[in-house]
């Protein structure tokens, strides 16, 4: 079961990242079509891979820690009132998350019920798209009753382990990850410089 | 009217009681607005939220986001960094000030790249910190200068939090960016400026200059920095010249950066999808307060709060600089416990009515506003700047954010500038209408 769900957000992030990476494709091939004087509409599909990558990618972003919320008081916070605390939060997240799922199906039963389809030259039917959505927050539903779940059973939250930062306006794996990255050969330059 | 004191009571008391307690601010701002539309007004707020929120988040013009995320994603994870202290050292040297000037230069090139500000801080204190201090700069202003300039990421295009803005108000994005370019460089200005007063005043405190190069060696020096910036005055540019619309000009960063990645042998496949994920991540968190802050803004429309809260302040009476004072200080106020965009979210759509009833320009405002939160990223007890600072120098948070107070100052000298001639704004993105 862990191994699955664990399996299911990170498949649910490598789409979102796949989506996202889309979106610059999409702009290739329009300014390369308008080279060629071939008319080729990428706004609106761009703006559909935009939502699928936003929804698709809710639940890896939260296992790890990267959606902000005010820690300041949670920090203060031990024991078994961290504990309630990280219950309340989750909770209502869960409940919320599942009501947005909700009314997202209503909107896709919708928009597939009365053939819709969308605004832009390409006129695809609505609920396609919207099925992003859907899914995605579907997704995060999980993924917020598994760690409500998890913290019930005395462990610790996925979304803790990088707590000072959890609340940062960046990914904090950029800056570890750069920071990793730095080797010693920019040093050598400016003594090298001095030296000469 | 007691009525709409209730409304305005019992929604912003849920928004706070949330937000304190833990729970995740996009999620906060999906109850509120969902408090708003079921208890005060007739609509159903299912649909309304499913609709709502699908719409924010298709929007063409957000579709630059993610894409300048991950254009920063993969030049930090160049050698960017490593060549930023040594390309710009040789030629600051000679300023009052010395190095100290490559944090603050430093930093604006990286803002250009990186569009956020503790990235920006981070990447470039990690090679000047350590080598300040071997040449024995005083730590207070090393540090200090690093947490201001470190903010310069969110107000120099392109500014990921501009989007936010822009988005948020339905401003044009192009527009912002261009307008943020000459605040940029008056920030940049004041922030040498007082480095230069500064240590004259304490010549005993400077060290030496202990750097003799010659013009090619300088060049030299600073050779691998020479193609960033060429893929900055690109990017902008192309959006300046109305070639490239912010999208198209963020996916000419994207191939831009993968080349100079590239030509500099740090682009595997390991760190193109460490790049994209930590891109995709970083995007998706703001584009889930995007959406949610767009179902609170249906809700706070509903209940007729912004408009109600603009009259109010027209009925005061305030001249524009007692308005300004008051917001800047409640952003100072709410800037010491939230972060950046869900400081501007929260509080475009109220303030903008707010503002443009006194008649400000929307577009100088998102300047201000931007200058506002870069000024919350080094106040304690929640600042990222300082954070980030703290977990870089190993000092305690007090001593930083008393390092970054001159600075702190600075920037509100820089709004009174701003405020006093506002055309330093709006002057560009004017000429840019008139093409």
């Amino acid at each position: 079961m862990r191994r699955f769900l664990d399996t299911l957000y990170l498949l649910s992030g490598y789409l979102a990242a796949f989506f996202l990476m889309m979106i610059a494709v999409l702009v290739i091939a329009q300014v390369t079509a308008r080279f060629f004087g071939v008319i080729f509409e990428s706004t609106e599909t761009g703006g559909f891979c935009l939502a699928a990558s936003t929804f698709l990618g809710l639940a890896h972003t939260l296992k790890r820690g990267c959606h902000i919320r005010v820690s300041l008081f949670i920090h203060k916070a031990r024991g078994s009132a961290r504990k309630a605390i990280e219950l309340w939060s989750t909770g209502v997240a869960a409940v919320v998350m599942g009501y947005v799922t909700w009314a997202a199906a209503h909107m896709v039963y919708e928009s597939w019920f009365y053939e819709e389809l969308s605004p832009g030259m390409m006129a695809v039917p609505i609920w396609i798209p919207q099925l992003g959505m859907l899914l995605g927050c579907a997704v995060v539903t999980i993924a917020f009753a598994d760690e409500f779940c998890r913290i019930a059973c005395g462990a610790e939250a996925a979304y803790q382990e990088q707590t000072e930062t959890a609340l940062s306006d960046d990914d904090p794996k950029s800056v570890e990850v750069a920071q990793r990255a730095d080797g010693i050969a920019s040093h050598n330059r400016l003594e090298r410089g001095r030296a000469s | 009217m007691n009525e709409m004191i209730i409304i305005v009571l019992v929604l912003f008391g849920a928004l706070l009681a949330l937000l304190a307690s833990g729970v995740w601010v996009a999620v906060t701002l999906i109850v509120v607005g969902f408090i708003a539309i079921a208890a005060f007004t007739p609509s159903p707020p299912d649909s309304l939220l499913a609709i709502t929120v699908w719409d924010h988040s298709w929007n063409w013009a957000l579709t630059a986001l993610p894409l300048f995320v991950w254009m920063g994603e993969i030049l930090t994870r160049s050698r960017l960094s490593q060549d930023m202290f040594s390309g710009l050292a040789p030629w600051l040297s000679w300023l009052p000030g010395r190095l100290l000037h490559v944090n603050i230069i430093g930093c604006s090139v990286m803002a250009a790249v990186a569009g956020s500000s503790a990235v920006t801080a981070a990447t470039i204190g990690r090679m000047s910190l350590p080598e300040l201090k071997k040449r024995g700069y005083s730590e207070s202003m090393s540090l200090g200068t690093l947490a201001g300039a470190g903010t310069l990421g969110l107000l120099i295009p392109p500014s990921i939090m501009m989007i936010v803005y822009g988005i948020v108000t339905q401003q044009s994005i192009a527009r912002l960016f261009i307008a943020g370019l000459i605040p940029g460089l008056v920030i940049i200005s004041l922030f040498m400026g007082y480095v230069i007063i500064w240590s004259l005043i304490n010549r005993d405190k400077m060290p030496p200059n202990d750097i003799r190069m010659s013009f090619m060696e300088k060049l030299w020096n600073s050779r691998r920095l020479i193609p960033v910036i060429v893929l900055i005055v690109l990017v902008i540019g192309s959006i300046y010249t109305g070639f490239a619309t912010p999208t198209e000009a963020a996916t000419i960063g994207v191939l831009g950066a993968l080349g100079l990645a590239w030509v500099s042998r740090t682009l595997t496949l390991r760190s193109f999808l460490d790049g994209l994920m930590g891109a995709m991540r970083t995007s998706c968190m703001i584009t889930f307060i995007i959406a949610g802050a767009s179902f609170l803004a249906i809700g706070m429309a509903f209940t007729g709060i912004p408009a109600a809260l603009a009259a109010w302040v027209e009925g005061l009476g305030l001249s524009t600089w007692m308005l300004l004072v008051m917001l800047t200080l409640i952003y100072i106020v709410l800037g010491c416990f939230l972060e950046g965009a869900s400081m501007i979210v929260l509080t475009a759509s109220i303030a903008l009515p707010m503002i443009q009833a006194a008649g400000l320009d929307p577009i100088w405002f998102g300047i201000y506003l931007i200058i506002v939160v870069e000024m919350s990223q080094i106040t304690p007890p929640v600042g990222f700047n300082l954070f980030v600072l703290q977990g870089m120098s190993g000092r305690d948070l007090m001593v930083i954010a008393r390092s970054a107070f001159p600075f702190f100052m600075v920037m509100i000298l820089g709004i009174v500038v701003l405020a006093t001639w506002p055309e330093l704004v709006t002057f560009l993105p004017d000429l840019m209408m008139n093409r």
